[in-house]
């Protein structure tokens, strides 16, 4: 398996809606070198989301394999997931998904604290710091713009140092330049602090950004190409 | 399993989430608070009730303890030894003999009639055992040495059309009649002596129908009426009539009270029931518009029992401070109204009685109302899928 971080052997994931099934993933068959900043293209319906929750642990498959970091995550139950999640998974959403009692600081930190970090606070400044958002520390979400509160959700992503950052559409809901700001950031932490990131997204422009672009049609990839 | 640092965690996100919203906070505290409230204010107020009920019967007719005769009998007989043998026991306050009478008294202006019980009695010797002479509504209770004079009850005066000063003739059960005049109206708060009795003195009394040395019944006061089992035992042999506590001779109201109490509990388990769905309604509605939140900690790697603890402290601190200020709400009004009863009717005042005993229930049953409600809905949420959730917004 070399240094493949994230592998996936036909991966299959059916909805029922009633009497209705309807296939997400038909055999996907993937690998994802550590430190590797991925993105996944395809159209609305593709398979690109489900893809992301099947690896971030967030659902599981119909059939298949998973291994990341070498370990069958196929066997694991919710809890071991759930600590899997926490120790070696960041995530950032599409709608990023903060919680607006908490301030930036305190959104960043949450992470850290639950995995019961002594530090939390200090490195959260720091995560902060080097998204640029030090100064909104102590602003609640609704007192940041888009971008801003993705940027939060990236630093809180990072705080227990994942080797694995996931991001689902994470500039979706920002316009080109914040979009594009988010996309850089992702990359700058790639190439500082050798994360891998997988990253979902529909914009071209941002997905060549990354040093791979896998393209999913209709559960299965298609395309598999190196920028 | 939860560590020490995941408590601290998830006591910090309890509390921020908790003050999020003052509405909600302000409201589910409130709601909590007047349950309680509800539930501790109705008993309290039924057992001031009760307590007013069986004080009054103490103080206005039985006394503590009354002796009276055997069955076969009609009077107790040598009441004077009676009376020494009485003085002599320490702890005996007060002893007055009774004579029980039916008479008829008739109003003679529009010879208005009504059956009534009269009760004769010293009333200086009556005034160590009752309080019947701080009911007098107008006029004057009676002297010793009153003769002609009686006293009658408010609402036999009032359907009589009598008023202080009048003359009524009274008819005795020997068919004896005598003119009296009335001296006082008596507003005791208790129907058998406001519509029922009519007083006079020994004195008076004793001019028409011999009842020296012998009485209907004798009603004793003592120093402290928890005493009264001891005594009941050491009356016994000095007469030949039958000794009654206080409790004993209320048992008719007991019995009554008793048929209350099914009514006063089925009430109080209403009240707990209704109170602890209500509040479980608004803790339920409150935790489950956090599926977002609990979808997101989740995501970020908080494990289901985290998240249960979270929301496990949430509702101790509703349940808690519901509690604590509903508690301390019910003991400042119930401080209050005892300062300032509660005027049920005239001559009737309700202080509420404090039952500490039943607040710690309704105190305990509220919280778990509490805590099950928050709980159940944040256990649901948990094991909702997070993708659902989260995208699902």
């Amino acid at each position: 398996m070399g240094n493949s971080i994230i592998i996936t052997r036909n991966l299959r994931k059916i909805y029922k809606m009633g009497k209705i099934e309807f296939s997400a993933l038909n055999g996907v068959d993937l690998e994802i070198e550590e430190g590797e900043f991925v993105a996944i293209m395809g159209s609305s319906g593709s398979g690109k989301t489900t893809l992301l929750n099947m690896i971030g642990l967030l659902d599981f498959p119909t059939s298949g394999k998973i291994f990341l970091d070498n370990t069958d995550v196929a066997t694991m139950d919710e809890q071991q997931c759930t600590s899997y999640r926490l120790k070696k998974i960041g995530f950032v959403f599409q709608f990023f998904n903060l919680l607006n009692e908490l301030t930036g600081a305190e959104n960043v930190m949450l992470p850290g604290m639950i995995k019961g970090n002594s530090n939390s606070r200090e490195k959260a400044l720091e995560l902060l710091q080097l998204v640029g958002l030090k100064e909104r520390a102590g602003h609640k979400p609704s007192e940041l713009s888009g971008g801003q509160q993705q940027r939060v959700s990236i630093a809180r992503a990072l705080i227990n140092d994942p080797r694995l950052i996931l991001a689902d559409e994470p500039t979706a809901n920002l316009d080109s330049n914040s979009a594009m700001q988010v996309v850089n950031l992702l990359r700058k932490l790639r190439n500082e602090q050798n994360q891998t990131i997988v990253m979902v997204t529909h914009e071209l422009e941002l997905g060549k950004l990354a040093d791979r672009i896998i393209w999913l049609k209709d559960g299965m990839v298609i395309k598999d190409e190196i920028n | 399993m939860i560590n020490l640092k995941e408590i601290k965690t998830a006591a910090f996100l309890a509390r921020k989430d908790t003050l999020k919203d003052w509405k909600i906070f302000v409201l589910v505290i409130v709601a909590l608070s007047f349950s309680l409230l509800n539930i501790v204010f109705i008993q309290a107020l039924m057992s001031g009730l009760v307590s007013e009920i069986y004080a009054q019967t103490v103080d206005l007719s039985t006394g503590h303890m009354v002796i009276e005769p055997d069955k076969d009998q009609e009077y107790l007989y040598n009441i004077n030894n009676l009376e020494k043998k009485l003085e002599a026991l320490s702890g005996v306050v007060g002893i007055s003999p009774r004579y029980v009478d039916r008479a008829i008294i008739i109003e003679k202006k529009h010879d208005k009639k009504s059956s009534t019980t009269l009760i004769a009695f010293t009333p200086s010797r009556e005034n160590d055992v009752t309080q019947l002479y701080k009911k007098i509504k107008s006029g004057e209770f009676l002297s010793d040495g009153d003769e002609n004079e009686i006293l009658i009850g408010k609402t036999l005066a009032d359907d009589l059309e009598l008023a202080v000063g009048d003359k009524v003739k009274m008819v005795f059960s020997n068919g004896v009649s005598k003119e009296f005049r009335i001296k006082g109206v008596l507003d005791a708060g208790m129907e058998q002596i406001d519509r029922g009795s009519i007083y006079v003195t020994t004195q008076g009394y004793d001019k028409f129908l011999n009842v020296h040395d012998k009485a209907s019944s004798v009603v004793i006061r003592l120093a402290d009426i928890n005493q009264v089992e001891n005594y009941r035992y050491m009356i016994i042999p000095l007469t030949r009539g039958e000794v009654y506590t206080w409790k004993t001779k209320t048992e008719y109201i007991q019995r009554q009270i008793e048929s209350w109490g099914m009514v006063t509990v089925m009430t109080t388990l209403i009240g707990i029931l209704t109170a602890a769905t209500a509040i479980a309604i608004i803790i339920y509605i409150n935790t489950s518009s956090k599926k977002r939140e609990i979808a997101i900690l989740k995501a970020i790697g908080g494990s289901n029992s985290f998240i249960m603890t979270i929301y496990t402290i949430e509702s101790i601190i509703f349940g808690l401070l519901g509690i604590l200020f509903g508690n301390i709400v019910a003991y400042g009004i119930l401080g209050y109204m005892a300062n300032h009863p509660l005027q049920a009717r005239e001559g009737f005042q309700v202080i509420p009685v404090y039952n500490l005993d039943l607040a710690i229930s309704a105190s305990i049953i509220l919280f778990l109302s509490a805590l099950t409600a928050g709980i159940y809905p944040a256990w649901k949420a948990a094991k909702t899928n997070i993708t659902k959730t989260i995208w699902g917004v």
